[in-house]
């Protein structure tokens, strides 16, 4: 409950500052996922809390974005966060189904609960807010329903959102960057053959041709790609993807069970990584004992298009 | 005989010339007879007299002279010593306008002005009324009491229960007074001094009504005294050394604000005074720096060492509430200034694997930085601001010392200071802040979750006081499951291994030892708790807050919602109408609360958080949340709103052409997707998907695909962008379908109305060719 009340008070703020968001969580008394190893909460719960050790505004944050929910702008933007507009995200024809992403209130979720000719679902999830998933007669009639409830809709939101995505080694989205000189830096190099991070130096950072390099003072944390002896600043996820080669074992599929996997430490840049949370309107799940990450309910459609913008192969 | 001659002129020569000097002499001591100093200052050795045969007569009357010179030196001396007498005595009146004038600006009550001019007394040098303030204060107590109970209206010889009802109802205006009373001389409040006497005559609290009195008479002691010793430097050029006394005063002065003071900003006052002694005494020895010598709470120089913790003794703070800080006076002309001791609070959070974590959590001043860089005892930390109020917790090495001892940490450029007292032994902490877990607070409170850590050695007294206060089943935790060494911490778990906190619910008698802070007191308190908190006691309707009461439940029996009675369900008040949209007030005893609930109106303004080139270059695609949207150009991109088709195009027929000539599109794959659909945003409705190479494509596979609806081809219509961009997409048009047609492709679906529908397209596509040509 406590995700939701955090939902409800993002909607009704509407945006604000990350030390805001901060001190919502707290004063919200979100309760932190699974305490004690013991079984409190559900199965994923546990799974999910054991998936981080980052700290549960942390936790809150990247399930919310991931969901569609609220936006999170970088230190470069403000460090400010902005609940996106109400949206049903309607799957494609002939499926009749919606997903209720960003804004909510209590009198929307009313409304909603009490719309003609849909179905509302609500399920809980740890770590998480409540998902709201609409079944509907015809497709029409969910897009209509939005309309009367002052909703955006968002058709196959999955397949929208990776075909408006460029591919991880698109050098034109890129930030170009430089390397710091500055003394004091710890500096790490990702190994894709060890899938972990290596001790390296400032000048063997500036001097590579390629490479991901991690640089950390104190809590800051930069990551700079190197690619043909230039230099770019970009998300660790998207760097890892880049500067490796086209493998199989890093994604997995399973048609049955309509489950894409990614080992954790290669988890999906943010924005593909959204695209397939929208599949199933839940938040990744982490494996254990495959020590993998798993989302379920992703077509192959969807599953496919992500490798090829992951330019990996599914297995 | 001529020699006698000659002798006898030399002698009549000498008597004359002493005659002429004696005369002289008498005449300039009857000139000035009252020039005492003039003559003291003068040596009588240098009044020669020479006494000779001849001369006795002469010789008396010099030393008459003489004796007369020396008398008027004496009186003139006693005249010196009545001046002095005079400014003594002109001083004392002075002081005593000044404490007169500092009464009347004050409103003592008689036992306290007694107390006063005592005190005041003592202040003069007058110890031997020592036994007479002992009197005064010892009396003091009962006519606290008996001010109390006027104050309240009620008889003050009333039974113990009553007296304890009572003197809640008293409470306020008892506490009242003081804070009323403290003003300075100079018109400054003394800041804090108003619990002292808010519990007089209640069994449940250490009875300090001594305390009350010695306020007021210390605020009249000082009123009479900082004006003193800031004309003393005025008065003499040499530094005079400070009176015994005084020193003992400003000591005991700190003491007892020590005692008064519960929080760590009054121990800071206790610290500040005792350094301002040492300082003071410095200053003594040190000519240059007396004239500086205010003694009160002055310092200069960075804390040497943290306050020892002294347990409060009245009411219980709030948890986590920031305490407020005492202001100091500049060093160097007596002004405020801004620096200011701000407290550290405990943390205690019950982690997954049931680890106790201890952190600390510094408070954040007004107007410091969000990130700041700290002086510790052993090196330097950075503090990152979690809000406005608090900075983000720190974790630091060797907790349980560290605890004990307390600690002072000053901010590198500011020199702002955090103080964790030092000596205290037991901590409560309670949830129900804007903290997650357990944080330090001053003492246990009826019906809220508390944690205590403790030193081993206080275990035993510890759980004692907890069995008084029925705090339920608790388990010790120790130094195995992450509490620092030397500490226990003592919570409750449940059944499904959460910290379930301990929850006093009996009021238990104060007993003025260390252990008071585990009695809680009767307190009642409306708790507006959970829900959707808005600000300014408003909560986001559909989600109200639980309105809990916490006292003791002889107080917490009637509890009205909107004038009407409510019934306790889940723990919470509710009436009917409680949660609906509006102003609502919550009463119990005493104490009322009001809260609101509001609707809020969604906002469905949407925005391109992300942006990036369309696969067909012909603009950009932003998303927010969900929602993918084509959008012109960057100037567009707050306001998707131009409208567009999303259409799945088959990556074998990627060319879309429109039923108004120039309406065709080249889809484009997004880059890296070799999937066999995709999406394409074209700004008009498609019909016909064609392939890229119509003349070049495979006859018996490829079609030309009706993907729209029965829309006829219309002439061309206004141009869009440009008139060369139109005609361009307009010969592109018919070159595509005259093209397709050229190489002879089959239409899908074989329907005679869609052919019928192709044969118009390519009609038109021949009359433009030939328009053109």
């Amino acid at each position: 409950m406590s995700a939701d009340h955090l939902l409800l008070w993002l909607s009704a703020k509407g945006e604000g500052s990350w030390s805001q968001f901060r001190t919502a969580v707290e004063t919200l008394h979100a309760e932190p996922l699974s305490t004690g190893g013991r079984a409190s909460g559900t199965e994923e719960g546990a799974a999910f809390a054991a998936n981080s050790d980052l700290p549960l505004y942390q936790q809150l944050r990247f399930a919310l974005h991931q969901l569609a929910h609220v936006e999170f702008q970088s230190e470069e933007r403000g460090r400010r966060w902005r609940v996106v507009p109400p949206t049903l995200a309607v799957s494609y024809p002939p499926r009749a189904g919606a997903l209720l992403c960003g804004a909510r209130s209590p009198a929307l979720l009313d409304n909603l609960l009490r719309a003609a000719d849909v179905t509302v679902k609500s399920s809980t999830f740890d770590g998480m807010p409540q998902r709201f998933c609409l079944e509907g007669a015809s497709h029409g009639a969910l897009v209509a329903c939005a309309r009367s409830l002052g909703l955006q809709v968002q058709v196959d939101a999955p397949v929208a959102m990776l075909s408006a995505l460029p591919q991880v080694r698109d050098t034109s989205v890129w930030r170009h960057s430089t390397i710091p000189v500055t003394p004091g830096w710890q500096v790490h190099r990702f190994s894709a053959s060890r899938l972990g991070w290596l001790d390296a130096s400032q000048e063997e950072a500036i001097r590579a041709r390629s490479g991901l390099f991690r640089f950390v003072l104190k809590h800051q944390r930069f990551y700079y790609l190197r690619s043909s002896s230039r230099c770019f600043r970009v998300p660790v996820q998207l760097g890892k993807f880049a500067v490796t080669r086209k493998r199989r074992g890093i994604l997995a599929y399973d048609r049955e069970g309509q489950t894409l996997s990614a080992l954790a430490i290669f988890r999906p840049p943010p924005l593909i990584e959204r695209a397939l949370v929208l599949c199933s309107g839940r938040v990744p799940r982490f494996n254990a004992s495959t020590g993998q990450v798993e989302y379920s309910d992703v077509p192959y459609l969807v599953a496919l298009m992500a490798a090829q913008l992951l330019r990996q192969e599914l297995r | 005989m001529m020699a006698w001659a000659i002798l006898g002129g030399l002698v009549l020569i000498a008597g004359l010339l002493g005659t002429i000097l004696l005369t002289r002499a008498r005449r300039k001591a009857a000139r000035r007879p009252e020039s005492a100093t003039t003559l003291e200052s003068r040596p009588a050795s240098r009044v020669t007299v020479t006494a000779t045969p001849g001369g006795s007569a002469e010789s008396g009357d010099a030393v008459q002279s003489l004796s007369q010179q020396v008398g008027g030196a004496s009186i003139a001396v006693d005249a010196e010593k009545r001046s002095d007498a005079d400014e003594e005595a002109h001083r004392i009146s002075e002081e005593s306008r000044v404490a007169a004038e500092a009464e009347q600006r004050h409103e003592f009550w008689p036992a306290e002005t007694e107390a006063r001019h005592v005190i005041e007394e003592a202040l003069t040098g007058t110890e031997a009324n020592a036994p007479q303030i002992a009197e005064v204060l010892r009396a003091a107590p009962e006519a606290e009491k008996s001010r109390a109970a006027n104050q309240a209206g009620i008889p003050a010889e009333a039974g113990t229960q009553r007296d304890f009802e009572e003197s809640v109802f008293a409470e306020e205006e008892v506490a009242r007074s003081p804070e009323e009373s403290t003003a300075t001389a100079d018109g400054e409040p003394v800041l804090e001094e108003s619990r002292g006497a808010s519990d007089a005559g209640s069994p449940f609290t250490a009875n300090d009504a001594t305390a009350s009195v010695e306020t007021g008479a210390r605020s009249s002691a000082e009123a009479s005294r900082v004006p003193m010793e800031s004309e003393a430097p005025n008065e003499a050029d040499e530094p005079q050394p400070v009176p015994a006394a005084e020193n003992e005063l400003a000591t005991g002065d700190a003491n007892r604000h020590h005692e008064e003071h519960p929080s760590l900003n009054a121990l800071d006052d206790h610290d500040d005074a005792t350094l301002a002694t040492v300082d003071e005494q410095d200053d003594a020895a040190d000519p240059a720096s007396a004239d500086g010598g205010l003694h009160t709470t002055v310092r200069n120089s960075p804390r040497r060492r943290p306050p020892t913790y002294r347990p409060p003794t009245s009411g219980p703070s709030i948890p986590g509430q920031r305490s407020s800080s005492v202001a100091m006076l500049s060093p160097n002309d007596g002004t405020r200034f801004a620096r200011r001791a701000s407290s550290v609070a405990l943390r205690l959070t019950f982690e997954r694997g049931g680890f106790w974590n201890v952190r600390l959590l510094p408070t954040r001043p007004e107007n410091l930085p969000e990130r700041c860089s700290v002086r510790t005892g052993g090196g330097s930390i950075e503090l990152l601001a979690r809000d406005e109020e608090w900075y983000q917790d720190v974790e630091v090495d060797a907790m349980g010392t560290l605890l004990r001892s307390g600690f002072v940490w000053t901010e590198v450029d500011s020199g702002q200071e955090w103080v964790f007292a030092a000596g205290r032994e037991i901590l409560v902490l309670a949830t129900g802040t804007v903290h997650i877990g357990f944080v330090s607070t001053g003492r246990l409170a009826l019906g809220r979750q508390h944690a205590v850590l403790c030193t081993t050695s206080h275990l035993a007294a510890v759980e004692h006081a907890l069995r008084q206060a029925d705090c339920g089943e608790w388990k010790q935790f120790d130094e195995t499951d992450g509490v620092p060494k030397g500490w226990v911490v003592l919570c409750g778990l449940d059944d499904g291994g959460r910290a379930r906190g301990l929850v006093p619910e009996r009021a238990v008698p104060q007993e003025g030892d260390a252990l008071d802070v585990l009695r809680p007191l009767p307190d009642v308190e409306i708790s507006l708790e959970g829900g959707v908190p808005l600000g300014y006691n408003s909560w986001l309707a559909g989600v109200p807050p639980a309105i809990r009461v916490y006292g003791s439940p002889d107080f917490t029996r009637k509890v009205l919602i909107d004038a009407k009675e409510a019934t306790l369900e889940d723990g919470a008040y509710v009436v009917a109408g409680w949660d609906e949209v509006g102003e609502h007030q919550v009463w119990c005893h005493n104490v009322r609360r009001s809260y609101s609930l509001v609707q809020v109106q969604q906002r469905a303004k949407s925005w391109a958080e992300f942006s990036f080139m369309a696969s067909d270059k012909r603009g950009r695609i932003a998303i927010c949340g969900p929602l993918v949207r084509p959008v012109g150009d960057a100037s567009q991109l707050e306001e998707p709103t131009e409208p567009r088709h999303r259409f799945a195009v088959l990556a074998s027929n990627p060319v879309l052409l429109g039923p108004t000539p120039g309406d065709v599109l080249l889809a484009v794959p997004p880059r890296g997707i070799h999937a066999q659909t995709f999406l394409a945003y074209p700004s008009f409705a498609p019909i016909w998907a064609l392939p890229v190479h119509p003349l070049r494509s495979s006859r018996g596979v490829t079609r030309v695909l009706f993907v729209g609806d029965s829309t006829v081809p219309s002439s061309p219509g206004p141009p869009r962008q440009s008139e060369r961009h139109t005609n361009r997409a307009i010969e592109q048009w018919w070159q595509m379908i005259r093209d397709a047609r050229k190489k002879g492709l089959a239409v899908e679906p074989k329907h005679p109305d869609v052919v019928a529908l192709w044969r118009r397209y390519t009609d038109l596509a021949d009359s433009l060719w030939k328009t053109n040509r």
